[in-house]
């Protein structure tokens, strides 16, 4: 059961595709993460599905209604989507106070009486654990993490079924991530909410997700559930991406040159070819990779990777296993 | 180093010691507000104004920084070490070509022609894995990724082939396919000439990749120090504890909570009494509130600034 489906969405800016046919779809009181590189188009399609930039095809469903349409129930609809956003320094109005933040959400959202509103300000400021004095204060008299606490509350002010987070700790030191990151699964476990995480860290969405997707360069190359996804990636990429993540004491690896292609110009076949590891470029009589889009034929499978040479990548799994550390 | 407050002096670095070997990789460890950076730009004899740097000694390639004549002191530092910042962008100056900016250096310190130390440059471009140096030299900085010209940064760095290169949090904005390939650079730089390199992060796991020997910094005080592979398996401070536990990674059960530290990191202006770390810390002790503890060994190239670390472990 998922509570929010995007079928075949197509983002373009001018000339670039920079969202290329995704489906996606976020479980029931469950977290998608999705995750990859910067000018994937992860962040694209988080604003496409609360309408912040235009969608090219495709449709995003929310309990099977799409939200795009026009009118009042869909806008009722829509309201069940909020978003939080990376920089919590540039998402909250530095001359509100944090009550006041949080208050002209529920002003648009919920028809509520002013007392009733106030009594709603504290009780989700109770909600993100920060303390009731803080409805008075502004912006610059807290920290980064509580500033991020203050976007969840607002967030959550127009009781929202799905929770799109994007990048929420990527700003926050370590510590105070932590403290995020069991937030929102609280949150979630209590309000039954659902997530679209993203992030560009392996580690973090790991953590957070149930499900994982990875794109590249405006497609989805790699999607299935986290333990599948991390302990046996299929795709190449996936392989590369987890093979780079820095673990304490374990050398991580390159297995990928270069950076993300010119997305005015996608390679040919599989965007990702002239990158890959297992491709035509170091294996002969791979031409299928140039030629050939692997792209369809990925739809429905539970683990679907978008590569001809699919599961040929071994797992960092196995390498960890096999003890290949530093010391 | 300090800077003028409204009462006492804000003390951002207070009372920092260590010393980098030639050759050495050395991690710098701390979060924000920790004082790493600030200890790399005293070090740099980049103080921001209005502070002031005080040490007992600053010594670089055997040179006494602090009381050098500034002319000499300038053709050290600029000579002898290189900085590495997190945004490359900003480090590289927008208007010029890259051949002219990694040039400058080496024609302001060693007075070598144009033609000579272009030259250079296309080395050090390829040394950094830059391919068609001679096209890219002609290049101005936007032509570039982020990855490349962080590269390129460090090409810089390298034209006057320094003993000590100071790498400040240099993949913090980049993708983590490119930041694998930084480290790579810096650890074959390291390698192949020699040069020391001081690694500044956040990243505890990421500094373990390629450093010998850790440093953590908390509200400016180096809390712990010692070989990485102690400071990985057996950590002393319990701050150093904290910071590894709250760390999502990919072999932790992901369902098992992260640990958080308690509270926030510390007012400058409004330390406590003792041990900074103290009122977040779980094993505090009542000496801990009153009297902060110095960085004192606990093991083979050890040191730890704990009360009550410094008190188990010896005996341990």
């Amino acid at each position: 059961m998922s509570s929010l489906e995007v079928h075949g969405l197509s983002i373009q800016y001018g000339p670039i595709t920079a969202v290329d046919g995704v489906d996606l779809a976020i479980p029931e009181h469950g977290t998608l993460g999705l995750v990859g590189e910067s000018g994937s188009g992860k962040s694209t399609i988080a604003r496409a599905i609360v309408g912040l930039v235009p969608v090219a095809t495709g449709e995003v469903r929310m309990d099977g209604m799409p939200l795009q349409l026009r009118g009042g129930g869909a806008r009722a609809l829509r309201r069940r989507v909020q978003m939080v956003f990376q920089d919590p320094y540039s998402s909250l109005n530095p001359r509100m106070t944090a009550g006041e933040a949080i208050d002209e959400a529920l002003q648009v959202n919920r028809p509520l009486s002013p007392a009733q509103r106030w009594d709603e300000v504290l009780s989700l400021l109770d909600l993100v654990a920060l303390d009731r004095g803080a409805a008075g204060r502004f912006p610059h008299q807290f920290s980064g993490g509580q500033r991020q606490r203050i976007a969840i509350a607002r967030a959550l002010a127009a009781d929202p079924q799905v929770l799109i987070a994007d990048e929420v700790t990527s700003s926050l030191d370590v510590s105070v991530q932590a403290n995020v990151l069991n937030l929102l699964r609280e949150l979630q476990a209590r309000l039954g909410l659902s997530y679209l995480f993203i992030s560009h860290n392996l580690s973090v969405v790991r953590y957070m997700s149930d499900q994982v997707a990875v794109m590249y360069l405006g497609r989805i190359v790699e999607a299935a559930p986290t333990e599948d996804l991390f302990s046996r990636p299929q795709h190449p990429y996936t392989r590369a991406l987890i093979d780079a993540v820095p673990q304490p004491g374990v050398r991580s690896m390159v297995r990928l040159e270069g950076e993300i292609p010119d997305p005015r110009r996608p390679p040919s076949g599989c965007r990702f070819h002239p990158r890959c590891a297992i491709g035509p470029l170091v294996r002969s009589g791979r031409d299928i990779c140039v030629d050939v889009d692997p792209q369809s034929g990925t739809r429905g499978r539970p683990h679907a990777a978008a590569c001809h040479f699919a599961g040929e990548v071994g797992s960092r799994h196995d390498a960890l296993a096999a003890g290949t550390t530093l010391r | 180093m300090e800077f003028p407050g409204e009462g006492d002096p804000l003390r951002p670095v207070d009372g920092v010691s260590f010393d980098v070997g030639r050759g050495e990789i050395v991690g710098l460890v701390g979060e924000s507000g920790s004082g790493k950076s600030l200890t790399a730009l005293a070090v740099a004899c980049l103080a921001p104004y209005p502070g002031r740097v005080r040490a007992d000694s600053l010594c670089l390639s055997g040179e006494e920084l602090l009381t050098l004549a500034p002319d000499r002191r300038r053709r050290l530092l600029g000579t002898r070490l290189a900085m590495v910042f997190q945004d490359p962008m900003s480090s590289l100056n927008p208007a010029l070509r890259v051949g002219i900016q990694l040039i400058e250096g080496a024609q302001t310190h060693r007075h070598i022609g144009r033609a000579e130390a272009m030259r250079e440059a296309r080395d050090r471009l390829a040394s950094v894995h830059i391919a068609g140096a001679d096209q890219r030299l002609r290049q101005y900085p936007y032509e570039f990724s982020g990855g490349m010209r962080q590269r390129v940064t460090i090409a810089m760095g390298l034209m006057n082939q320094p003993d000590l290169i100071i790498a400040d949090e240099p993949t913090t904005s980049l993708d983590v396919t490119v930041q694998a390939q930084i480290v790579q650079v810096l650890e074959q730089i390291n390698r192949e000439a020699g040069t020391a390199i001081l690694l500044i992060s956040h990243d505890l796991a990421l500094v373990s990749q390629i450093c010998s020997r850790a440093l953590v910094m908390y509200a400016g005080r180096v809390v712990e120090e010692g070989p990485i592979g102690v400071i990985l398996d057996f950590p002393a401070h319990p701050y150093t504890k904290a910071l590894m536990a709250a760390v999502p990674d990919l072999r932790k059960d992901r369902h098992t909570p992260l640990e958080t530290i308690a509270g926030r990191p510390p007012d400058l202006g409004d330390l406590p009494p003792g041990c900074a770390f103290a009122p977040r810390c779980p094993i505090a002790v009542e000496r801990s509130r009153k009297e902060a503890p110095a960085l004192e060994p606990v093991g083979p190239g050890h040191r730890v600034a704990c009360w009550v670390a410094q008190e188990d472990l010896p005996r341990r």
